[in-house]
């Protein structure tokens, strides 16, 4: 279960044009990723944190092969990533990618055909795309939706019918681009539900995010960015106790605990200063 | 276009594309030759039936078919009115040309009315399927597929943009209106581009390095007795409308 599945080796990339933005605005960085090292193991389960603009989704992108390193090497299953067409189809083929945005990659006209889509690409038999199909709609709970066009869902259900497009490619390595933003309580149960059922079967998953609860509960590594540089990469538990490194990271509100903060919380809230246990 | 898409997915007939379109067709023959006005109304009746058993919402189909008859009827005006450039410079009503007008826009409302109803009644998804059993080009049908993906998504950014521009506006006169609605045109574009840049990753992230797109297509079913209503309908009321000519 721990056989290195994917790993990155001083990888570096950088979007056209962020060279030159960087130095005329030195606060917009040059490069997205700068020499990222790090591994998943199979059935791993790795959260991404990172304050806007870290890097998470670039990473992300990566590591599926929609984006090409300008250093670095990345290897999967422990041969450095094929570029050819056949090559990154078979990537793209075991290496699922959930974007932020759901209706980045719902495009046909109905939920089983985009459920589908994935699948046929693989050149699967009609009878095998339908039995995924089914089983990804089944576990997303959209069954009862299949020949609706994705215009007519929320976006809870978009982000779900998304998953399903994922899922119904059974991929080995499953990355998921901050998967709870704008999910009410339940849907993010039944969301954790079926990435934990995916981790017990062998898949494993990395998942960007800036929930740090969600990193705590979930995530057995995780992999900490900071201006695309990689900041930390450990056991969760040992990340989350870390308060310095996720201040500095910008992964948690560092101004709540200083006293300039206490006072601008108090002028917001109108509740007062709040005098800390043991001081006046 | 999302009241007639959610129509389509809910209309009883939505498994019935081949029969429909056949049903369309023949109408629409019907439909473009009509003789007179009095026929064009009759073609009229027969498709607001159809619309009352394939359970289309009234209401929306009527709006629209008034929005669209109503621009084909302005034509009436400019059509009906002769000019005379001489010594003097006389404007008349012209009787012929009031006729022919009038005829015109009843084939063209009996043909808008058939198009609202094969839309309000087939998704479209259903309808590329059909296109891709009579071998349309693959090329366009996937371009169709995406076009018709990418107005829903920009019907919804601009709705958003609108509404954000009014939030901010606070319905301040119509100059103002229509400089508002410029603007959230010209950011639509922008809009579209980067919507089209993503939607090509979203598709190369699931296997497909070329960019080509593989639907999943139910097969088309035909039965019996739906395919001979749908080629019964347009002969009886082929039969009606050229009962002169047939010798009846």
């Amino acid at each position: 279960m721990d056989s290195e599945l994917l790993s990155f080796r001083d990888v570096s990339y950088a979007y056209p044009g962020g060279a030159r933005l960087s130095a005329r605005f030195p606060a917009l960085r040059g490069h997205a990723i700068d020499s990222v090292t790090f591994s998943v193991a199979t059935g791993s389960a790795v959260a991404i944190l990172g304050a806007n603009g870290s890097g998470k989704s670039t990473l992300l992108q990566l590591c599926n092969g929609l984006l090409d390193p300008d250093s670095g090497a990345i290897s999967w299953q422990g041969s450095p990533m094929d570029r050819s067409r056949s090559g990154l189809t078979r990537v793209r083929s075991q290496v699922g990618l959930l974007f932020q945005d759901p209706d980045d990659q719902l495009f046909a006209g109905t939920l089983f055909q985009d459920v589908a889509l994935g699948p046929l690409n693989q050149g699967l038999s009609r009878s095998e795309v339908r039995e995924r199909v089914q089983d990804a709609l089944e576990k997303t709970g959209l069954s009862e939706y299949a020949d609706l066009p994705p215009h007519v869902f929320s976006h809870g259900m978009r982000k779900r019918a998304a998953l399903a497009g994922v899922l119904a490619m059974r991929p080995k390595l499953l990355l998921l681009d901050e998967p709870t933003a704008g999910l009410d309580p339940e849907s993010e149960e039944r969301l954790l539900e079926i990435m934990t059922d995916l981790v017990d079967r062998g898949v494993s998953i990395l998942v960007s995010t800036h929930d740090l609860d969600l990193a705590r509960m979930w995530a057995r590594d995780t992999v900490i960015l900071d201006r695309g540089r990689l900041a930390a990469f450990g056991p969760s538990e040992q990340m989350m106790s870390n308060a310095e490194l996720l201040e500095a990271t910008g992964l948690r509100r560092r101004a709540c605990r200083s006293s300039f903060g206490e006072d601008r919380m108090a002028a917001a809230t109108g509740f007062g200063r709040v005098s800390r246990m043991g001081k006046p | 276009m999302r009241s007639i898409e959610e129509a389509a997915c809910l209309s009883r007939w939505r498994d019935r594309t081949v029969e429909v379109c056949i049903l369309c067709f023949g109408l629409a023959l019907c439909a473009v030759s009509i003789p007179s006005v009095f026929a064009g109304g009759v073609v009229f009746a027969a498709v607001c039936c159809l619309v009352a058993v394939a359970g289309v919402p009234w209401a929306g189909y009527l709006r629209k078919l008034a929005v669209a008859g109503g621009f084909v009827a302005v034509s009436v005006l400019p059509l009906s009115v002769g000019v005379v450039f001489g010594p003097r410079f006389e404007l008349y009503f012209d009787r012929s040309g009031f006729e022919t007008a009038i005829l015109a826009v009843a084939r063209a409302v009996a043909m808008l009315s058939v198009t609202l109803l094969l839309v309000h009644t087939t998704p479209f998804p259903r309808l590329l399927v059909l296109l891709r059993v009579l071998r349309f080009p693959e090329t366009l049908l996937e371009l169709l597929a995406l076009v018709h993906r990418e107005i829903f998504l920009l019907d919804e950014s601009f709705s958003r943009l609108r509404r954000a521009l009014a939030c901010r506006d606070g319905g301040r006169g119509a100059k103002h209106g229509i400089h508002a609605l410029g603007l959230g045109a010209a950011a639509l574009f922008v809009q579209a581009l980067r919507r089209s840049e993503r939607i090509e990753r979203g598709i190369a992230s699931r296997a497909s390095v070329d960019g080509t797109v593989r639907f999943w297509e139910e097969p088309i079913k035909v039965r019996p007795l739906p395919l001979s209503c749908a080629l019964g309908v347009p002969a009886v009321l082929a039969a009606w409308i050229f009962r002169g000519r047939l010798g009846f």
